[in-house]
């Protein structure tokens, strides 16, 4: 790997601890990158910060009243663990893996700049996962030689977090505004308006879940 | 996936949007709905309405809900495939002749009615829009139908979308005619909606028909009489300019309105029609009500 891509890397690490304006200066020596390459080291690094990511919004999940009759809750139960999915698909993935952390980085960065509900994030990644996880969908991307198409991954995240606002929130951004936080692509409305019906078809329109934070 | 026209065969028109199709050996009703060449939702994809109402529908399954069995795209139309409801299902059931022939009928109707209410108020689904009109019956099999696409909503969603298809008056709540432009619908609205069709089903005419919502809160205040801070606590501050309350008004008797009605179903009726949306009986004790004992 060329010295300059090394000096990169070592940078868009900083880039999780560091504020952004003392980065600034240092990208922009940086003009013949190639995006591809770093995507695939960084994921790493995502994953890592994910992790305990995950942990923290446990701790929010549980914050819950649970003044369920006794009939209701093992239904609600029951209903909860048909949505869960395992992970055993993303284990012998990684690429999937990890462009699949990537987007759900994203739909929770969007989430808070636009102080979306929690349960509008969790509805996302959940419509996020059965989508991607939907075997149409795997077969695809075997067929395509193993590439896991990253902007199709992305393309979707932006589909579900505009399914899952429209489901839960009052206020939904438009398309172009809700494509805002950083992110390598930005695609057309009648693209994503295509992909929120691909995924409103292969989720058979369930767009319900129950979940923890079930009120 | 199948296409549509691989899935569905035997297309048969019933109105413009609306056609009667086959799969293997049974019948479905399907309605087209054009969405997503709507120039507004440009911009915005899918209408958060379709995505909402389409949802509630696929996770309802009540034997008196016109069940959504299957959604199919093409193009910019999506296709809603309903279970088939034959020849002797009729809509629009309070114009039945034979709804009036066996009083024991209405009584086995209005329980099926508030029945699938409690059912869906218990998911946090409002009707908001129940009308006779989108009610169908079978008379020979005493079934009933409520067709609820495009009236169903859940609880929070927002109400811009519903304002403009404001039709018929005569199923609104007080509550809901006195905040007229900023609605807060609730369940109460659905039982009054259901109560005012109880009402209908024994007078063979609407029970409050106003033209405009200060007439149908007239008519209203004349049978039941007006509300006052006592029996309505908090009237005053809602409704806002009492222009709309008019000159107080004693309740009538509703033994003399409806001499046809036992003492049960008077209660129930009065319970239904109780004009303050906090005193008034939930779908789910009202299901449970005495005037229902044999059915």
């Amino acid at each position: 790997m060329p010295l300059h891509h090394h000096l990169f890397l070592e940078e868009t690490k900083m880039a999780h601890r560091y504020p952004k304006p003392l980065l600034d200066t240092l990208y922009c020596l940086e003009d013949h990158i190639h995006w591809e390459e770093e995507e695939q080291v960084d994921y790493n690094e995502y994953s890592n910060t994910t992790t305990t990511n995950t942990n923290s919004s446990n701790v929010v999940l549980l914050e819950h009243d649970l003044f369920w009759d006794h009939e209701e809750l093992p239904s609600l139960l029951a209903k909860e663990h048909q949505n869960q999915l395992s992970n055993t698909l993303l284990q012998n993935n990684l690429v999937l893996a990890s462009s699949r952390e990537e987007a759900v980085e994203w739909i929770l960065k969007v989430n808070a700049r636009y102080s979306f509900s929690t349960l509008t994030a969790v509805l996302a990644v959940n419509y996020l996962d059965r989508f991607l996880f939907s075997f149409r969908f795997q077969n695809d991307n075997n067929d395509n030689n193993n590439n896991n198409n990253p902007w199709l991954t992305q393309l979707s995240a932006v589909a579900c977090l505009s399914l899952a606002a429209k489901f839960e929130e009052t206020h939904v951004p438009l398309f172009i505004d809700l494509q805002l936080e950083e992110s390598k692509y930005l695609f057309e409305a009648k693209t994503v308006k295509r992909m929120e019906i691909l995924v409103l078809s292969t989720l058979g329109w369930k767009m319900i879940l129950v979940t923890p934070l079930h009120s | 996936m199948l296409t549509l026209r691989e899935k569905y065969y035997d297309f048969d028109q019933i109105s413009s949007k609306v056609f009667k199709c086959r799969r293997d050996d049974q019948f479905f009703t399907m309605k087209i709905v054009s969405i997503l060449n709507e120039e507004n939702q440009a911009n915005n994809g899918v209408p958060y309405w379709i995505i909402r109402e389409i949802s509630i529908l696929k996770e309802l399954d009540h034997i008196n809900i016109v069940r959504l069995i299957d959604v199919m795209t093409d193009g910019p139309d999506l296709f809603l495939v309903f279970e088939y409801l034959d020849n002797e299902f009729q809509a629009d059931f309070l114009k039945n002749p034979k709804m009036f022939m066996y009083p024991q009928m209405k009584k086995e109707f209005l329980y099926q009615i508030l029945n699938t209410v409690a059912y869906l108020h218990a998911r946090k689904i409002l009707l908001r829009d129940l009308r006779p009109e989108n009610i169908l019956v079978n008379v020979r099999t005493q079934v009933l139908k409520i067709a609820l696409f495009g009236a169903a909503r859940t609880f929070e969603a927002p109400l811009e979308a519903y304002s403009s298809s404001v039709g018929c008056l005569s199923y609104r709540s007080p509550e809901v005619l006195f905040q007229f432009g900023c609605e807060k619908y609730s369940t109460p609205n659905d039982v009054w909606a259901v109560g005012c069709i109880f009402g209908e089903m024994l007078l063979h005419r609407p029970l409050f028909s106003g033209p405009s919502d200060v007439e149908l809160l007239d008519e209203i205040f004349t049978l039941l009489g007006t509300p006052t801070e006592e029996t309505w606590p908090g009237v005053t501050s809602i409704c806002g300019t009492c222009a709309l309350m008019g000159p107080p008004q004693q309740p009538k008797d509703l033994a003399k309105e409806f001499p046809m009605l036992n003492p049960d179903g008077l209660d129930l009726l009065s319970k239904m029609l109780c004009l303050c949306p906090n005193y008034r009986i939930s779908a789910e004790d009202a299901v449970k009500h005495p005037y229902f004992k044999g059915v």
